[in-house]
């Protein structure tokens, strides 16, 4: 029966040919969608690595009118920062403040290049607070200790990885407490930059220890090598920084005013901004579907218009091979045996088409045209698109394949 | 002729109305599609409303300086030293503007919190744009150069913040800072990048650091004579490469940046990333833009246009009787081709008006939902590119089964025997 259906489908390839490339078309497209959607949900699903519930942002900048927010700053600056941070943990909702390079679910991206050796470098994305900051957040440490006094003005710099860093630079064997992770060169010619941004340039950052993971652009964002440096008082330089602040669960919205008011009256002349990480979180997930609801939209249309442009097809085809069919009833064979004939062919059809469809699709990982996707979940989705485009093509023979089994031999016969 | 061919044409397309439905269907998604997001791309560039001026004004919005012996970069808006000494200055340009990009500023009022965004500028802003003015004035050159503390907002912080009462000469606090409101303008779309904000007050308002090289600046250039840009780019130019090392607060002694039109700006976010082009050095990638452009809409047209090839395919062989008398009869194949194509072009056609009605319905969610303020209609460009789409989407679909039409044989098709 197949080894029929193969001959009739090759015999008519001319006529077939453009059938097989529409769905080879739509498979590709379902193809991509399916692996963006894959990937997501997989990345959706690992831990996110820390909580966002009743932890708020505070940006504190201290140039008004961001006219000249420039990354350098002088003394002055970080003891007022102590100040608005000793005036803020004063407050009675608040359980804890601690500075943090960048808040997560904005679009910060801080990286330097990191590695085992300085000859294995790879890109490592970088954030800064401290221990207690970590703790609120309920970052969790699997291996090491956290950062303590100790850490604070050493020759190095202390940093908590994640595990994906570890696997990606030491891979799972080795022991990484303790080591070096970047090796600043002693002969950079630093004369003419001030001398705390010398002395920081010939620092060497040191794995103090591993945690679960900080995935700090939320959910959807896959797992990089990260690396939580500890934040120390050097770092207070600048015109702008970023605290998070843990507030007791049930504060609402109007205790925000109340923490604009504490950092205004300690710093005269710098403002604040409040933001609960639950909305910052909330803004980039739907920035982060808004184009995939689009595509998704428009996906379901074209998917709508291959199934009925099929059944189009396969319908004037039926209507051509009347006589055919009708010499095949006239010669004996029921009606679920042409109606069987109809759907094989389209399952062959459709199943060259799936097969030339994933001969382009499996391009995309090869090639990784499309950066962003861990195409892990190129496979997964390759199975999904193939069985929704076999059942899609075989809903589409439907119709047709009734349509031809009601053709009455004699009818058929007399089409001449 | 062209009306025989009308009458035959949509006599074949009543006949089967399934198959026609899902022509129309494939054609009017595409179509549609392909029209909103032109309107997006010309709202971007020739956004209209405040900025209908847009042809006459070239943007700074991109300042990168570096160091070059340590080869570090910082790369961010204009700040106020670099725009006094190298971009007020400038010669060709008929107005300099400095403005801020709209910053989001907070403010608690009865326990309710209130986002706006909020630009600061100068006063040849309100000459260089056109903001159309509803309530009282706009900023005027005494309210920058006295760093007067008043506002102007648009109709939606108005209508938000007093909405019973008139807005003007009242008072209204954003952040810490409290001003006096003495003008209402409309409300300026967000795809409007040069004239969007809710608020606008005099930039001398700030205090700000004078001596900041990089700031969140951004400087609009000016020229009545949109002949003259190219003079004025390249006077530009020649300031920058000018740069003198500064020492303060670190060490730059090379700056990089660029005056652009919109249509620059755009092309280059687009495709800079890509194509790892320096956004803060390349203008010319229009072309590159372009050939983009046309290449996603060509992709994206694809499955439609086959799957529309399909059944005029299946169409063509239905006919093929007709076809093959004509043929003996003597009808060149230009002649069936010629028919054929019409035939196409009047069902893209047919699908391109419930394009035009579709369009607008989905701008309207998109200006509802997506973009604040959103004001995406339909211009006569979006038609033109629209009747552009139209005409390229019948060539594409209808090209292979007319070339399939031509090879007909017509003795064959006359005996019923059409091995397509």
């Amino acid at each position: 029966m197949l080894n029929h259906a193969l001959k009739l489908v090759w015999n008519r390839r001319r006529a077939n040919f453009l059938v097989v490339v529409e769905i080879a078309a739509a498979f590709v497209v379902t193809f991509v969608l399916l692996a963006l959607a894959v990937n997501l949900w997989s990345n959706f699903r690992r831990p996110l690595g820390f909580e966002f519930q009743n932890i708020w942002s505070v940006a504190v900048s201290a140039d008004e009118a961001g006219m000249g927010s420039f990354p350098f700053g002088d003394d002055e600056i970080s003891d007022t920062l102590a100040d608005v941070t000793a005036r803020l943990r004063a407050l009675a909702r608040v359980q804890a403040v601690e500075p943090i390079a960048m808040p997560p679910f904005v679009n910060f991206v801080w990286d330097t290049r990191l590695g085992a050796d300085a000859d294995n470098l790879v890109s490592v994305n970088i954030n800064r607070t401290t221990s207690a900051g970590l703790q609120a957040i309920g970052v969790s440490l699997v291996e090491g200790r956290w950062f303590s006094a100790e850490d604070e003005g050493q020759d190095y710099r202390a940093a908590l990885v994640n595990r994906a860093f570890v696997e990606r630079v030491f891979g799972t064997d080795a022991s990484v407490i303790g080591r070096q992770i970047s090796f600043p060169d002693p002969s950079a010619p630093l004369q003419q930059v001030p001398q705390w941004q010398a002395t920081e340039a010939q620092r060497a950052v040191r794995v103090i220890g591993v945690v679960e993971d900080f995935r700090q652009w939320g959910e959807f964002v896959e797992t990089r090598p990260y690396a939580l440096q500890l934040h120390e008082d050097v770092d207070a330089r600048g015109a702008s920084f970023n605290l998070l602040l843990k507030v007791t669960p049930g504060t609402d919205a109007g205790f925000e005013e109340d923490v604009i008011a504490a950092v205004e009256s300690v710093a005269a002349g710098w403002t604040a901004a409040v933001t609960p990480w639950q909305q910052l979180r909330a803004q980039t997930h739907a920035s982060t579907l808004l184009p995939i609801k689009i595509a998704s939209t428009l996906a379901v249309f074209f998917i709508a218009l291959v199934v009925m442009g099929l059944i189009g097809v396969l319908w004037q085809d039926v209507v051509r091979r009347t006589q055919e069919i009708g010499l095949r009833r006239a010669l004996g064979a029921d009606a679920g045996t042409v109606r069987r004939q109809i759907q094989l062919e389209m399952l062959v059809l459709g199943l060259f088409g799936i097969l030339i469809g994933a001969a382009v699709a499996i391009q995309f990982p090869l090639l990784e045209i499309i950066e962003d996707v861990d195409w892990a979940a190129a496979l997964p989705a390759l199975v999904l698109a193939a069985l929704l485009i076999v059942s899609l093509v075989l809903l589409g023979a439907q119709y047709p394949s009734w349509l031809a089994s009601r053709r009455e031999p004699a009818d058929a016969l007399r089409y001449e | 002729m062209l009306g025989n061919y009308l009458k035959i044409a949509i006599a074949v397309l009543l006949r089967r109305k399934f198959l026609t439905f899902v022509n129309l269907f494939g054609a009017t998604l595409t179509l549609t599609v392909l029209v909103v997001a032109y309107a997006v791309f010309d709202s971007t560039v020739r956004p209209g409303g405040a900025q209908h001026r847009q042809d006459n004004i070239l943007l700074v919005n991109r300042l990168r300086l570096t160091n070059t012996q340590f080869d570090r970069n910082w790369g961010a808006f204009i700040g106020p030293a670099f725009y006094e000494r190298y971009i007020a200055t400038l010669e060709t340009p008929d107005r300099i503007s400095y403005m801020t990009l709209p910053n989001s500023a907070t403010s608690y009022l009865d326990g309710r919190k209130l986002t706006s965004m909020l630009r600061r500028t100068d006063a040849e802003y309100w000459e260089i744009l056109d903001f159309d003015v509803i309530e009282g004035r706009v900023l005027s050159a005494d309210d920058v150069e006295l760093g007067r503390m008043v506002a102007v907002i648009n109709v939606a912080t108005a209508d938000s913040r007093f909405p019973d009462e008139p807005a003007i000469g009242r008072k209204l606090v954003v952040g810490r800072e409290s001003f006096e409101v003495v003008g209402v303008v409309a409300n300026e779309p967000e795809t409007s990048r040069l004239a969007f904000a809710d608020i606008w007050v005099p930039i001398t308002t700030a205090p700000r650091r004078a001596d900041a090289w990089l700031g969140e600046g951004q400087v609009m250039l000016y020229l009545e004579d949109p002949g003259r840009m190219q003079l004025a780019k390249d006077e530009y130019q020649t300031a920058v490469a000018a740069f003198e090392p500064v020492s303060e607060p670190a060490v730059f002694d090379a700056a990089t940046s660029r005056a652009w039109t919109a249509l620059e700006l755009y092309a280059a976010q687009m495709v800079a990333p890509y194509l790892e082009e320096d956004i803060f050095a390349s203008t010319d990638l229009i072309g590159e833009f372009i050939a983009a452009a046309i290449v996603v809409a060509l992709l994206f047209m694809a499955l439609p246009a086959v799957n529309m090839a399909n059944l005029s395919i299946g169409r063509i062989l239905e006919r093929a009787p007709e076809i093959g008398l004509r043929k003996a009869a003597g009808a060149s194949t230009s002649v069936l081709i010629g028919q054929f194509i019409f035939e196409n072009v009047v069902l893209c056609a047919f699908g391109g008006l419930l394009a035009f009605a579709l369009a607008p319905i989905v701008l309207g969610i998109l200006n509802d939902t997506v973009y604040t303020y959103g004001r995406l209609s339909m211009s006569i460009p979006v038609f033109a590119a629209g009747f552009a789409f139209v005409v390229i989407f019948g060539v594409i679909s209808g090209a292979y089964p007319a070339w399939k039409m031509a090879r007909l044989q017509p003795a064959a098709c006359l005996r019923g025997l059409n091995h397509a």
